[in-house]
């Protein structure tokens, strides 16, 4: 019986595990793809800010 | 915080040197234009930025106009001026420009390993003293010299002084005087020395004279005079004679500085290369062989115990977690989602590793160039430039840096019908279908494979030739590159790209495959009212089906199929595992036949990519109704292409 | 009429004189090095005959015969 509950929530942690670090790197991924500082800050003008995605278009995507 | 900018002609090693100081892996090649886009790092609280490689700041392609607007808007507190110390005059033509600007420039001779092979030697206190900047030499392959380049990169931020301007010729410098005192040289954006304006204003630079106020008349006047005067003097416009009084004060340094001895010609690949019947054979058996070795030889042999492997371990895990009481949902998530699914990617893990080994020794090496230079009479028939045929090799490994990388052909045109035919070209993550799809309908069929790099090159050319003939006003553009010489591969190179993409990969099958796995079991096993039911009648199905009657022509009309087709826009890979999740890939043969086989593969050839690339071809495009467009034609071509191959197939098969 | 580059053959050598072309292209080459009375020597035909590498201020370059016409020697 307890050897079935330990297993069970084993292999749900393990498996929830794996699902948020599959989600936080996708995510991770995102942000630095993304354009997330100018958006954040209209000061910031785009094609010159440090993101990725700003960094060569003339206009902000 | 303070920020220093490498910049120096294309191929000189900024990128080389920006991963040394960072440890980013960031992307290098041995051709002109690797680096398109800017790219940060830090380096001893200093932030470091890597810019396009350009010949000079009149800027030509998109990726050049960036570097060009980075350093004359943004200022950044040290310009480090990479340069190619084997090509010391025609790197010192951009020093003139920048020794302009009135920021502090730090001159870098990099390639020092190089020198003596090429009987170079470089004075380089002259060369500090004829410039007016710091001069260290390093090898940023090497790593040489780097405790020396940190010293005068730190000395120069703190000392911030502006190098001497060179001198061009009294009647010109006297003319950039007389300019200097217009009261309309103080209107110039703070910061820029009237100097550089009043050559500018001599240039017509358009982007400078856009960024500022109109001129009034009377100056106006004076400079039409000024500029008269000047042609009747030199006989050539103004900005060829700035042009060429920068090369008279970089022929002057470089003759000063440099002695050369003379070298006698060695052997050079090109002799074989770029030889007038070796050179096509040569490189469509140099392609061959890269995907004979990694697809065919490293592939044939692992993916069969890989697949083994999983299925081992998926089976074995499965009676254990049974006998130990494991709900079904955990045990099916686990064995039947996440084990079948990114297993069956990582199965080709090895393949895509020796691929990317390849393909990163073929970057390295020089030849790129080369391809270039013997396919551009080819392309050209197809309305596309040698410089196309680049993004095409790259784009065997990942679609992404493919597309990325059309941006250096200048031509607006040429450039986006690279953009849109690049992934016609099949990147690695497609080739797990293939090779699916390929043991089990034609095995010891080995010439099926490279038919399908055949029909993706045919694709390119039909959509070339079509766009050709709807664009009748034929542009003349140019075709102007830079051939590198070639080198040995650096091993640290090769091993950090061929690190970085395979771990991409990997990463890939842990992230975004892990989940869809995960999804597609889930609803692929459950209906709407969450009980457990065949796949046939759960969510996944019953939505699948609202898309599958639109193969049913194609031959694989059914909803498994659909549904992995979908999942193959987050990823090219998730087809593979899509399938395996929702049938099983030992039940593949109860669903296709060889036809119906070769027109699905047909169809994921030619369709459009997955999410990455197609945001690669929309940055490229920077306008959604071309980017449309684009989607459509890949699709619609896709779809025509397969059911011919179905119908061609059921003929003879 | 004076002699083009793309007149020349693999091997021959010559001095550039002016170049005629529009402002865009004629800028690009020289930014690319073709100033007056600069070097160039032609060191191959691509597999078709075009586009021509040449050598010059110790680097090579490829371009093609249609750019090569519009720079004069001398
Ligand atoms: N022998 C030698 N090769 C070097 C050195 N530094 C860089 N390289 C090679 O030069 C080639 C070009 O390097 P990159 O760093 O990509 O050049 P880049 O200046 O960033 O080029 P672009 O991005 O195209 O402007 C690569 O093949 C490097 O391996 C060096 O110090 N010695
Ligand atoms: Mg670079």
């Amino acid at each position: 019986m307890i050897v079935m509950i330990l297993s069970n929530i084993v292999v749900a942690l393990l498996i929830i595990l794996m699902l948020w670090y599959a989600v936080h790197t996708i995510r991770k991924q995102r942000k630095e793809d993304g354009c997330g500082s100018c958006k954040k800050n209209s000061a910031h003008s785009c094609p010159s800010s440090g993101c990725k995605g700003c960094s060569y278009s003339n206009k902000c995507h | 915080m303070q920020t220093i900018a490498l910049i120096g002609n294309p191929n000189c090693g900024k990128t080389t040197l920006f991963n040394e100081l960072t440890g980013i892996t960031a992307y290098v090649g041995n051709w002109p234009g690797v680096t398109v886009e800017k790219k940060e790092g830090m380096w001893n609280n200093i932030k470091v930025l890597d810019l396009p490689g350009v010949y000079s700041l009149s800027p030509y392609s998109p990726e050049e106009k960036l570097s060009r607007r980075y350093i004359l808007d943004e200022q950044p507190d040290l310009i480090v001026d990479v340069i190619d110390a084997t090509n010391l005059e025609r790197s010192l033509y951009l020093t003139s420009q920048l020794a302009e600007l009135g920021r502090s420039v730090l001159l870098v001779l990099n390639m020092q390993d190089l020198l003596e092979r090429e009987g170079i030697v470089i004075d380089t206190k002259r060369l500090s003293l004829m410039t007016g900047c710091p001069v260290v030499s390093i090898s940023a392959s090497k790593g040489i010299g780097l405790e020396s380049f940190k010293k005068e990169v730190e000395h120069a931020l703190k000392e911030n002084k502006a190098p001497a301007c060179p001198l061009f010729s009294n009647y010109v410098e006297n003319l950039l005087t007389t300019i200097i005192e217009d009261d309309y040289l103080h209107l110039i954006p703070s910061g820029r020395p009237q100097r550089w304006a009043a050559i500018k204003l001599l240039e017509e630079d358009e982007l400078f004279l856009s960024s500022m106020p109109p001129i009034p008349e009377a100056f106006a006047e004076f400079l039409h005079q000024a500029k008269t005067n000047l042609r009747l003097h030199f006989e050539d416009d103004p900005e060829a004679i700035i042009i060429d009084q920068r090369y008279k004060v970089a022929e002057h340094i470089a003759k000063h500085c440099q002695t050369k001895k003379f070298q006698k010609k060695r052997f050079n690949f090109d002799t074989i290369a770029t030889s007038r019947f070796g050179a096509i054979p040569l490189f469509i058996a140099i392609m061959g062989a890269v995907f004979y070795l990694s697809i065919g030889l490293v592939g044939g042999y692992t993916t069969g115990i890989l697949e083994n492997f999983f299925a081992y371990l998926g089976s074995n895990l499965s009676i254990l977690l049974d006998s130990l009481g494991v709900f079904p949902l955990l045990s099916g998530i686990l064995i039947d989602g996440i084990i079948a699914g990114v297993g069956s990617v990582l199965t080709f893990v090895p393949q895509l590793f020796v691929l990317f080994l390849l393909l990163s020794i073929l970057e390295d090496c020089g030849y790129m160039a080369r391809i270039a230079f013997i396919m551009d009479r080819l392309m050209r028939t197809i309305g596309l430039s040698g410089k196309s045929i680049i993004p095409m090799v790259i784009g065997t490994g990942c679609s992404v840096p493919a597309i990325m990388s059309s941006r250096t052909i200048e031509h607006q045109k040429q450039r986006e019908l690279t953009v849109l035919v690049t992934p016609f070209i099949p990147c690695g993550a497609k080739m797990p279908v293939f090779a699916l799809m390929l043991t089990y309908f034609f095995p010891g069929k080995w010439y099926i494979a490279p038919l399908i790099y055949v029909l993706g090159i045919l694709a390119v050319i039909i959509t070339g030739l079509l766009a050709r003939a709807i664009d009748k006003h034929k542009e003349k553009n140019a075709f102007i590159l830079e051939l590198p010489r070639y080198q040995l591969p650096s091993a640290k190179n090769v091993y950090l790209q061929t690190r970085e993409r395979t771990l991409g990969f990997v990463a890939k099958a842990g992230t975004i495959i892990l989940l869809s796995s995960v999804i597609i079991y889930l609803l692929s096993s459950y209906n709407f009212t969450l009980q457990s039911v065949d796949s046939d009648d759960s969510m996944l199905a019953i939505f699948g089906k609202f898309i599958s009657p639109v193969f049913i022509p194609l031959g694989f009309g059914f909803w498994q199929a659909s549904v992995a087709l979908l999942t193959g826009i987050a990823a090219k890979e998730s087809i593979v595992s899509t399938l395996s999740v929702t049938m099983g890939t030992q039940a593949l043969s109860s669903f296709f036949d060889p036809a119906s086989a070769l027109s699905y593969m047909t169809f994921i050839l030619l369709s459009s990519p997955c999410i990455a690339a197609i945001s690669a071809m929309a940055k490229e495009f920077g306008n959604r109704k071309k980017l449309l467009y684009a989607l459509i034609w890949q699709t619609g071509f896709a779809y025509l292409t397969a059911l011919l191959i179905r119908m061609l197939a059921m003929l003879i098969l | 009429m004076a002699k083009t580059m793309d007149e020349l053959t693999v091997g021959q050598r010559a001095e550039v004189g002016a170049i005629k072309a529009p402002k865009q292209l004629k800028r690009r080459l020289m930014d690319m090095g073709f100033t007056k009375g600069v070097d160039v020597e032609v060191v191959k035909m691509a597999p078709m005959g075009d586009p021509m590498e040449v050598a010059l201020r110790g680097y090579n370059l490829c371009l093609r015969k249609a750019e090569a016409r519009v720079i004069e020697l001398r």
